[in-house]
């Protein structure tokens, strides 16, 4: 018991789950736009793979971290399109698309990177730096926290404080409301929904492309197939949780890595066999569900 | 004297995908400052007419003159440019944002890139002092009344400047009170100088607010009458083709056990309407009207008395059978039928064909199955669909044509034929005529007279007013989910009355009413 709660409160700890929590709300953000504008996109998981990779084969094949974060992006973005144009105009079902990407990227992921190297599993990358800030990194404590994050970390901060800006304050995010609940209402008023879906599917792609390249440039420095398990869902069920409100849902998020977290450094100080410890973040995401499910239930039931 | 007109649309075509004529060479034609009614039943175009007109639909011939200038309307956006502006039957509203921001979607005024929201918040005010349209700017949508939510429509309307306003059944949705209230309205902006069109198959609407009324029919336009010089008797044979019949048919209600009995019937649940202390009975023959507006607890007592709610106190006996615990299925294995207010929800599956729906509820019976069940007998079935088909007079050819496309009133016919033929003992009749033209209204009406007369027990749940005057032989007022009124429907009570208990402004002591009706009853 002591040994686990060393682990919790040392600081290296803390700074493992902000990192993890980083691709987990970059998902979350990206479930929440997209669901905003009435569609839920289950092909961020798929988006994120591919986030992953492009930012791994660019940035490694550049040389350049920036070049690599940003065919990450374009990736994402491109996906996001897609689906909207699949959604709008051929008239399929949001969740088809989204399962149709999650298998493509998984298939495609693995068929590029047998091209480029000849396995199956990985792929060399490129590291995001660490952005430290001179003398206020060296502060004990907060020194590291507030100021020694990789650089994805602030990125992910600002992100989060622009959509929800975004979602409050301006035309677009208005829109974005608007058709995600009465698309009819807001066509009616001249209000393009194709158009609004495929900005926040976009933006959507964007971040998620961003949590890919999170885990193949700054969480670890090599692309594996493996490498999203699952966060892309646990940013979905991350947005649920937050009921669709930008600081619940990176709070949820944040929950979520921590956990992750848990399991990973639990491993080495608590000898549970690390497969039992690999299922505790899925396990927390089942209970989450149930437990924000009740308390719903239970509010209705306050309110007649 | 007769000037260019506002607005003029000239021998308008228009053919569905489906093949539907909607619009045959059909012409309107809109003065400035004037309130035009386009009456006709259900199906007879009139809204396609002004689809066309607000750029919902494309025309396949004929042309639209704005001020004498001919424009091409080809969407929503378009027609706001026009300056035409349309309340849609439902609500377009986005239930989430405040007032203001519904007035101003789709054209909000940004400041710096941001949302300026004091402006949305003064227009809506100065709309709303304009126009006396009063309503909180900053209020949730979703917290708003019917009324209210109209009226926001409107202000949203005019929050885009159009001189020309289409309202697409206004008081469908409204208590009498409120009607009044819209209508008063109305007459205020066509002072302002705007031109309004409203879309009706109500006769007493034309002659209380319009100036004149276009009157359609099977997709044509028939003429353009001055309201003054028009009886409501003549609208309504020129809307209908011949007179309808309105007024009710003595029934005598026979004696004996009650079919339904309702004793203290009490629902509270999270999210819907409750339903407080009801107590009812229902005897063979009787039809009890119950009036009310929407969401006072019609749903949640329809809800229990057909299996959909299981969860109540109180007690509810159909033929002397506790009807608790039992599923849908086994309430109607007692012989009950139900005809729901949402014919496209509830009432059938669109997509599947008028054979289908019309067995769906009695596809297990023996003579329907061969093998022991196993199979369906298909002969006996399309003999039997064919039967219905013909005696309630559905307009179709055949009955592998899927239900969705047929006409509204066409559809519940379907849903009548399915729930009546099987001469239940009770009927539970949901809004049966709702958004059905008159001729489709009469029929389910006859229908559901003959079965009262037949002997069986009939609920009829309605917010239209003229239905429960035209059927039910007791008529109750259900408000906030309690019974608050009772009348013997003998012509002694008038709408304006029922409206009042309707909107809570009255409520009788009510155990007094029940004892003197039942004591009434007795005498019978």
């Amino acid at each position: 018991m002591r040994a686990l709660f060393e682990t919790i409160v040392q600081m290296e700890f803390i700074m493992t789950a902000i990192e993890l929590s980083v691709p987990l709300v970059l998902a979350a953000l990206a479930a929440l736009i997209t669901n905003k504008a009435g569609i839920l996109n289950i092909g961020i998981e798929g988006s994120m793979l591919m986030g992953a990779l492009m930012g791994a084969v660019v940035g490694y094949q550049t040389g350049s971290v920036m070049l690599g974060l940003l065919a990450a992006i374009a990736i994402g973005a491109f996906l996001g399109l897609l689906m909207s144009v699949f959604v709008n105009k051929f008239k399929i079902n949001h969740i088809l698309v989204g399962i149709a990407f999650n298998l493509l990227a998984a298939g495609l992921a693995i068929f590029i990177i047998y091209v480029r190297t000849g396995t199956k599993g990985d792929h060399p990358s490129v590291s995001i730096p660490t952005w430290t800030v001179p003398y206020l990194s060296d502060l004990p404590i907060v020194g590291p926290l507030l100021f020694g994050q990789n650089l994805m970390v602030y990125l992910t901060v600002v992100a989060a404080v622009v959509i929800a800006v975004v979602l409050s304050r301006t035309k677009l995010g208005m829109h974005i409301k608007a058709v995600g609940e009465n698309v009819e209402a807001a066509e009616s008023v001249g209000i393009n929904a194709f158009k609004i879906q495929s900005y926040a599917l976009l933006i959507g792609g964007v971040l998620a492309g961003l949590g890919g390249a999170f885990m193949s440039m700054a969480y670890m420095s090599t692309f594996n197939t493996g490498m999203i398990a699952g966060r892309g869902f646990i940013g979905i069920a991350a947005e649920s949780m937050g009921a669709g409100i930008v600081g619940n849902t990176v709070l949820a998020s944040a929950v979520f890595g921590f956990v992750n977290t848990f399991a990973v450094t639990a491993q080495v100080t608590l000898r549970i066999p690390f497969e039992l410890l690999n299922t505790l973040p899925y396990l927390v995401t089942i209970l989450a569900l149930v437990i924000y499910a009740m308390r719903k239930r239970r509010k209705q039931v306050k309110q007649p | 004297m007769e000037t260019t007109p506002l607005l003029d649309m000239q021998a308008i075509t228009k053919i569905y995908d489906n093949g539907v004529v909607a619009n045959d060479n059909a012409s309107f034609s809109l003065r400035k400052g004037e309130i035009h009614a386009i009456a006709g039943e259900n199906g007879a175009g009139k809204t396609t007419l002004m689809k066309v007109l607000y750029g919902l639909e494309k025309v396949d011939e004929g042309r639209v003159m704005l001020h004498g200038n001919e424009v091409n309307i080809t969407s929503p956006h378009k027609a706001i440019e026009h300056g035409i502006g349309m309340v849609h039957q439902h609500f377009m509203l986005v239930d989430s944002l405040s007032v203001a921001e519904n007035v101003m979607l789709g054209a909000e005024v940004t400041k710096r890139g941001f949302i300026d929201k004091s402006h949305g918040i003064q227009k809506t005010e100065a709309i709303a002092k304009t126009y006396g349209l009063y309503i909180n700017p900053l209020a949730k949508t979703q917290t708003l009344s019917v009324g209210l939510k109209q009226r926001l429509e409107i202000i949203k309307v005019l929050a885009r400047d159009v001189s020309i306003v289409i309202l697409d059944e206004p008081t469908a949705v409204l208590t009498p009170q409120e009607t009044v209230e819209l209508f008063n309205q109305l007459k205020r902006l066509r002072n302002e100088g705007h031109s309004i069109v409203i879309i009706t198959h109500k006769l007493k609407e034309i002659k209380t607010i319009c100036d004149r009324v276009t009157v359609m029919r099977h997709g044509k336009t028939i003429g353009t009458y001055d309201v003054a010089t028009i009886t409501e008797a003549e609208i309504s044979k020129r809307m209908i083709g011949a007179e309808v019949r309105v007024e009710r048919v003595e029934r005598s209600i026979q004696g004996g056990k009650p079919i339904l009995e309702i004793t203290n019937l009490t629902r509270h649940h999270p999210g819907e309407p409750s339903l407080h202390d009801v107590n009812l009975s229902i005897r063979p023959g009787e039809i009890i009207g119950v009036a009310g507006v929407e969401g006072n607890g019609q749903r949640t007592l329809i809800d229990i008395l057909t299996g959909y709610a299981s969860s109540y106190e109180g007690r509810v006996l159909i033929n002397g059978v506790d009807i608790r615990g039992r599923s849908i299925k086994a309430v109607r294995e007692l012989a009950v039928s139900h005809i729901p207010e949402d014919r496209m929800i509830k009432g059938s599956n669109p997509f599947g064909t008028i054979g289908e729906n019309l067995v769906s509820t009695t596809i297990n019976k023996p003579a329907f199955n061969r093998a022991k069940g196993w199979l369906i007998n298909g002969r006996k079935i399309r003999q039997y669909t064919q039967r219905l088909l013909k005696s309630y007079r559905i307009k179709a050819d055949n009955t592998d044509v899927p239900v969705r496309v047929l006409s509204g009133g066409n559809i519940q016919k379907v849903v009548c034929a399915r729930e009546l033929d099987s001469q239940p003992s009770l009927l539970i009749a949901d809004q049966p005529s709702r958004g059905i033209d008159v001729g489709s209204m009469e029929f389910i009406h006859r229908q559901i007279e003959t079965l009262a007369s037949n002997g069986s027990a009939v609920l009829l749940v309605s917010a239209d007013l003229r239905e429960i005057f035209r059927l039910a032989d007791t008529i109750y007022v259900i408000y906030n989910g309690a019974f608050v009124g009772a009348f013997n429907n003998d012509g002694s009570v008038r709408e304006d009355t029922l409206g009042e208990y309707m909107l809570g402004i009255k409520r009788q002591a009510f155990a007094k009413e029940v004892a003197r009706r039942d004591a009434g009853n007795a005498a019978l």
